[in-house]
């Protein structure tokens, strides 16, 4: 066949195909490959084959050095690519040899698809967000991150606190997720939701004959969660007679289902989350004093996001990248004066408020960048008045300079605690500070006794 | 200053993300002073993160890196050097001699990757020049947090 027909039918299918000679070099790479990576023909032909794939099996399984070494087809493998704007890219990967017409192997060809949709889709429905999905470069968060691993490999129960939409269940499955119970399950259970018999059963779970519609034996999620993680959610919302059932899960890691007569030792690692303030909650007798203790072991503060307000321009990066996929367009992001009325804006509903209002665009918006006009009526509105100068923001110098004031704000004027939320070292906040003429009161954080 | 390149059969590794190994490599002027090779091991990224600044590593010289750990790096205050590929003792001698522009040494659509990954607040992705750049063009300097100073 003459080359020009194969390029011809190599480009006109949907999965990436490359092709490499002995020695790791591209060799041939097809239209779709050069989408999924984002690495045209040219710059590939003639590179290594790593340098220009970016899988994560590289160093350690390369399939294609598999089959050049057992002479065996690999199909449809689950990894992961780094495209050429830095996103990890699931794909699922085949391998053959390349043959010539006397049968001698002179290489191999990959062939891959696109797994970006499937997976997104896939998370969505099981609301199965990774680690990887929380993105910030704000220091009490970097601090967070520091100290995560330690908390995941040791066994104590973990308390997460903080504001709804926060992330809380993320840091609680990643708790599991670098934790030694990883391949047991990681149970979710929303304690604020159902109603206190309910809840009993659905933890607890029961047997045949213990109320009426009890048919057959039901095991609890605490069952389900056997060797994993149990992630109480809202445990701020449960009830005095809940909590007592409950502390005694935690202090024996024994409990009774419903109708059973014997005890059941469980072996489950517990993490709770809350948005309320528990240890008010305690004071005013609304929880329990031993069972805040208890579950008060290793406690983490998710800050809101009005708090990290440096993250926004990456988190709505990845909320558009997210939407991209899931709606099938193609939206290069949003202008400056969005950005600006975003920065300016306090996120009550934290990042789902955000998530909820890149969608909103997403679906007003048909292509291109996102407008002031394509937010959220109730919010284009208050964009007014949260502030005139956000709205009329026309540069990145103007957006840096209200990140800059809201943290020296929120720090009370101290430079030195508003530079380590920002994540920048206190001489480049001074300069910042110079360069974009902030003016500063008289008394500030640190004449206050502050950092 | 330190040096880290993740390293994979002499070269440097081509995902940073999933790279096995790191070599760490201390110099003071021009002179090394030390040299270590490390485990990266199955480390989750923010660990990876952690365990280069607890290494007191400077600048950080790697191929290919996804968005959120050359986000968490960088929040370390290590400047990060990515897309780059080739045998790492050519990397580091390039790299003190400010040769690492040299395209030999560009990953294959770098001019991607650097407009990808240099938006926002720019920390970290930015380049050093080499401790043994002293003479010829004046040279640009770039604090931790990827800002020029003069």
């Amino acid at each position: 066949m003459p080359k020009a027909a194969r390029d011809i039918i190599l480009d006109s299918i949907a999965d990436g195909v490359f092709t490499v000679d002995r020695e790791w070099k591209i060799t041939m790479f097809n239209k779709a490959a050069e989408k999924m990576t984002g690495i045209s023909r040219e710059d590939a032909i003639g590179r290594r084959c790593c340098d220009v794939f970016r899988a994560s099996i590289c160093e350690t399984e390369c399939a294609l050095n598999q089959t050049l070494q057992t002479g065996k087809s690999l199909i449809n493998r689950e990894i992961y690519i780094l495209n050429a704007e830095g996103q990890r890219v699931p794909v699922s990967i085949s391998t053959a040899l390349l043959q010539d017409e006397n049968g001698v192997v002179i290489g191999g060809v990959e062939t891959f698809r696109d797994l970006s949709v499937i997976k997104q889709l896939r998370k969505e429905l099981k609301g199965h967000f990774s680690f990887a999905d929380i993105i910030s470069r704000n220091h009490k968060m970097q601090e967070l991150f520091n100290i995560l691993p330690g908390i995941a490999t040791s066994p104590s129960t973990v308390l997460i606190e903080g504001e709804s939409g926060t992330g809380k269940e993320l840091f609680a499955r990643a708790v599991h997720d670098y934790s030694p119970r990883k391949s047991k399950p990681f149970i979710v259970v929303n304690c604020g939701a159902l109603p206190d018999t309910l809840l009993e059963s659905e933890l607890f779970g029961y047997r045949a004959g213990a109320f009426t519609d009890a048919k057959k034996d039901k095991p609890g999620r605490l069952a389900l969660a056997e060797g994993g993680t149990i992630f109480l959610d809202e445990i701020g919302d449960i009830s005095p007679a809940m909590q007592v059932r409950l502390l005694r899960v935690l202090q024996d890691r024994t409990y009774e289902p419903l109708g059973a007569t014997e005890t059941i030792t469980a072996d489950v690692r517990v993490v709770t989350a809350t948005n309320k303030d528990l240890s008010q909650l305690v004071k005013d007798g609304k929880f329990r004093s031993d069972l805040y203790y208890r579950i008060n072991v290793v406690r983490l503060y998710l800050p809101p996001l009005r708090e990290r307000k440096e993250d926004i321009p990456l988190l709505v990066e990845n909320f558009v990248s997210r939407f991209n996929r899931l709606m099938s367009k193609n939206i290069s992001g949003v202008s400056q004066q969005v950005m600006a009325v975003l920065a300016a804006h306090d996120f009550p509903g934290n990042i789902r408020e955000l998530e909820n209002i890149i969608e909103h665009a997403f679906v007003l918006c048909p292509g291109g960048v996102i407008e002031l006009r394509h937010l959220p009526d109730m919010f284009a509105k208050a964009g007014g008045t949260i502030t005139e100068t956000a709205a009329s923001v026309t540069s990145l110098e103007q957006m840096e300079r209200i990140f800059i004031v809201d943290a020296l704000k929120r720090n009370n004027w101290n430079r030195l605690a508003a530079a380590r939320e920002l994540g920048i070292h206190k001489s480049t906040l001074f300069r910042k500070i110079k360069r974009l003429v902030i003016e500063l009161p008289p008394q500030d954080g640190r004449m206050s006794g502050g950092v | 200053m330190k040096i880290a390149i993740p390293i994979w059969q002499g070269r440097i590794s081509p995902v940073m993300d999933a790279a096995a190994r790191v070599l760490a490599v201390e110099y003071d002027g021009t002179c090394e002073v030390s040299r270590i090779e490390e485990s990266l091991g199955d480390e989750f990224i923010p660990q990876r993160a952690r365990h280069l600044a607890d290494l007191g590593v400077n600048v950080l010289i790697c191929g290919g890196i996804s968005q959120p750990l050359l986000t968490l790096i960088a929040a370390q205050g290590i400047t990060v050097i990515p897309w780059i590929t080739g045998p790492a003792e050519q990397i580091l001698e390039a790299y003190r001699n400010n040769r690492l522009s040299h395209p030999k040494f560009m990953m294959p659509g770098y001019g991607r990757c650097r407009r990808g990954q240099g938006r926002g607040y720019g920390q970290g992705c930015r380049q050093r020049m080499g401790p043994g750049h002293r003479q010829g063009r004046k040279r640009k300097e770039i604090n931790q947090d990827g800002e020029i100073l003069s």
